[in-house]
């Protein structure tokens, strides 16, 4: 088992009531999409998975880690060793190229780095993968187009691979085609004998590529 | 996260370069003036030596010392001759050298005094005043020129001058019907020497005969000089003299003991002391252009700190990003602190090696303009303290954003 979510609730200061999410698990192979109306909770959700909002009731459990037994800096490494993720938009550091970006998935966890020894090789082969030339790796990332962005992300997400990818919309950039290009190609470079996804979108387009879909009441 | 810093400030080069030009040209100001104040101080204490007391009427100290040493105003009171050979037959005293003030040659300072002048003050640290051609006045009509002089007014050796009466400020009449001639000429010292004009006080008794009080009487030009005898060329009063002592320990004593002399009101005044008591007064105003330059310091470092913190918003994504990476609040918070610190120890960098340059390339210029040695020195430790702080103040400065870098990603969620 990758992720246990069970019976978690959040209460975002000044509002009226908590936001009530509900309980779900991942297990390695397991494609999960989020789907909702807006202000449902979807990010709330991501956010706590990742440990970047704290968790106030229910449980989380990453592997073997209680989150409710975490600091935030325990955290902050649980998600540097354990999760990649793709955000929708402007995912990249804009002083860094297409390469240092990718890497930047390794920067920060010993684990990471340590499960890909041939770093360059790796970001070689990943973006072989998703159809990104080395020449594109090499531009400053404000050069690159949105589409290339995001599969930048991808392979940043992927690189060392991490048991649980997260994404918060990643295609609301895209149109169709390269929505279902992006997709297709992330879920043949995700490893389904050790990796899970868990994504949130509002397009009905994605719903093929998942298992399982996690529908949050408005 | 140096490699980060750099690659940030590589990306946003032109504000940072505008930010690190007005730190540097600040940072220069600041060591110019501390290193001009440096140089000016040493000139200052420099511009006397070997001597152990200065002798003149009774007044304050720093008065005796303007008008001995710096040749600026005048005694309202003289000390008799008799009183210079009291002095001298003391056996304390080692040596005595009277000077007499009082006229002026086109601006400059006229001393009388004896050839023993050349011999025995001294400047800088134990510096003789050497002559750069020529030699110490022999004849009564001999007179010696300082370098500025000289170079002011063209003079070498054999040059004719007259001297005038008073200070050539008001209406004072030219002592027209005597002519100097130019026996030797000094070398640059730095000090107010350079400024000054010499004769022997048998000379300067010689065109006063036919003088009493401001008024002439008679003039050279009915006399025959020549049959004047010269030992009753000697002048009944001088202005000051500068003594010498045996031993220094005695210093303090004789200086007591003459204070207390009794046929005339006299004072004895140890330069050194007098040198630092002025400075005091004088040392104010260096003071005051070292204040403004840290103002300037503070106002470079204000904008450097406005800059960092109007890009934050900018940069929030950036944050976000390597949050997500899972880098800790710590990490992005040093970032931002280790992006000012590279600005500041560059500004730091830039600045010494552009004073070093400028010390360098001035120091010929000094030293052939107006004779001032200016040595290019290896950073003082004050200075180095000064840098220390200047960069403890940055590093202070900077930690302002770095906290609110730190606590907005504390508190910020990563996803929208
Ligand atoms: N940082 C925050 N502080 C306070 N309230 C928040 C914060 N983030 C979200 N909320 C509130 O929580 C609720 C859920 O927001 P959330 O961002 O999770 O919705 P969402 O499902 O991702 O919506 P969308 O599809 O528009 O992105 C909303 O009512 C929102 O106002
Ligand atoms: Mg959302």
């Amino acid at each position: 088992m990758i992720l246990n979510f069970d019976q978690v609730t959040h209460h975002y200061p000044g509002d009226e009531a908590p936001i009530e999410l509900p309980s779900f698990a991942l297990s390695s192979g397991d494609r999960v999409l989020v789907m909702g109306p807006s202000g449902s909770g979807k990010s709330t959700l991501l956010n706590l998975v990742t440990g970047a909002q704290p968790l106030q009731s229910g449980s989380i459990e990453l592997l073997d880690y209680h989150y409710a037994t975490l600091s935030a800096r325990q955290l902050d490494r649980l998600r540097a060793d354990h999760i990649g993720i793709i955000f929708q938009s402007l995912n990249l550091v804009p002083y860094l190229n297409g390469f240092d970006n990718a890497l930047l998935g390794l920067q920060f966890s010993k684990r990471r780095s340590a499960r890909s020894p041939s770093q360059t090789q790796e970001v070689l082969q990943i973006s072989h993968g998703l159809g990104l030339s080395e020449a594109l790796l090499n531009k400053p990332a404000n050069q690159l187009s949105v589409g290339q962005q995001q599969r930048i992300a991808v392979i940043r997400a992927l690189l060392g691979r991490p048991e649980l990818i997260v994404a918060d919309e990643p295609t609301s950039a895209l149109d169709e085609r390269s929505t279902n290009q992006f997709m297709t190609e992330l879920m043949e470079s995700f490893d389904p004998s050790e990796q899970a996804v868990l994504m949130v979108s509002h397009n009905p387009l994605l719903i093929p590529y998942f298992d399982r879909v996690l529908e949050l009441p408005g | 996260m140096i490699k980060f810093a750099i690659k940030s400030l590589r990306a946003r080069w032109l504000p940072v370069l505008l930010v690190l030009i007005s730190l540097t040209a600040s940072m220069v100001l600041l060591l110019s003036v501390d290193r001009i104040q440096t140089a000016t101080k040493n000139g200052f204490n420099q511009s006397i030596n070997g001597v152990d007391l200065l002798v003149g009427p009774r007044s304050g100290d720093i008065e005796l010392l303007l008008y001995t040493v710096f040749h600026i105003g005048q005694p309202t009171n003289n000390i008799t001759l008799q009183t210079i050979d009291d002095l001298a037959a003391r056996p304390d005293i080692d040596w005595v050298v009277p000077i007499a003030l009082g006229d002026s040659h086109k601006g400059y300072r006229v001393i009388a005094t004896t050839p023993d002048y050349f011999e025995k003050i001294r400047y800088a640290v134990d510096q003789p005043v050497r002559f750069q051609t020529g030699q110490a006045f022999s004849e009564l009509n001999h007179v010696v020129v300082g370098h500025q002089v000289a170079k002011e007014l063209g003079y070498q050796v054999g040059s004719q001058l007259y001297v005038t009466h008073g200070s050539g400020r008001q209406l004072s009449r030219q002592h027209d019907d005597y002519a100097f001639s130019v026996s030797g000429v000094l070398e640059p010292t730095g000090t107010p020497i350079d400024k000054a004009v010499f004769v022997s006080l048998q000379g300067y008794e010689l065109i006063h005969l036919g003088w009493q009080s401001g008024r002439q009487l008679f003039g050279l030009d009915q006399v025959d000089v020549s049959k004047i005898p010269l030992d009753k060329l000697k002048p009944d009063t001088v202005t000051a003299a500068f003594v010498g002592l045996k031993s220094k320990v005695s210093l303090f004593r004789v200086s007591r003991s003459l204070s207390q002399y009794s046929a005339e009101a006299i004072s004895a005044v140890i330069p050194s002391l007098a040198l630092s008591e002025l400075w005091s007064i004088v040392g104010m105003v260096d003071k005051v252009f070292k204040l403004l330059s840290w103002i300037v310091i503070g106002i470079a470092t204000v904008g450097m700190v406005t800059m960092t913190l109007s890009t934050l918003d900018a940069r929030n994504r950036e944050m976000a990003i390597l949050r997500a990476c899972g880098a800790s609040p710590l990490f992005v918070s040093g970032l931002v602190l280790t992006e000012s610190l590279l600005v500041g120890l560059s500004a730091i960098l830039l600045a010494v090696g552009l004073v070093f340059m400028v010390t360098f390339a001035a120091q010929d210029l000094l030293l052939a303009e107006l004779g001032i040695i200016a040595e290019v020195s290896w950073l003082s430790s004050q200075e180095m303290i000064t840098l220390l702080t200047i960069l403890s103040v940055g590093l202070v400065s900077s930690l302002l954003p770095a906290v609110m870098v730190y606590k907005r990603s504390l508190s910020s969620s990563l996803l929208k």
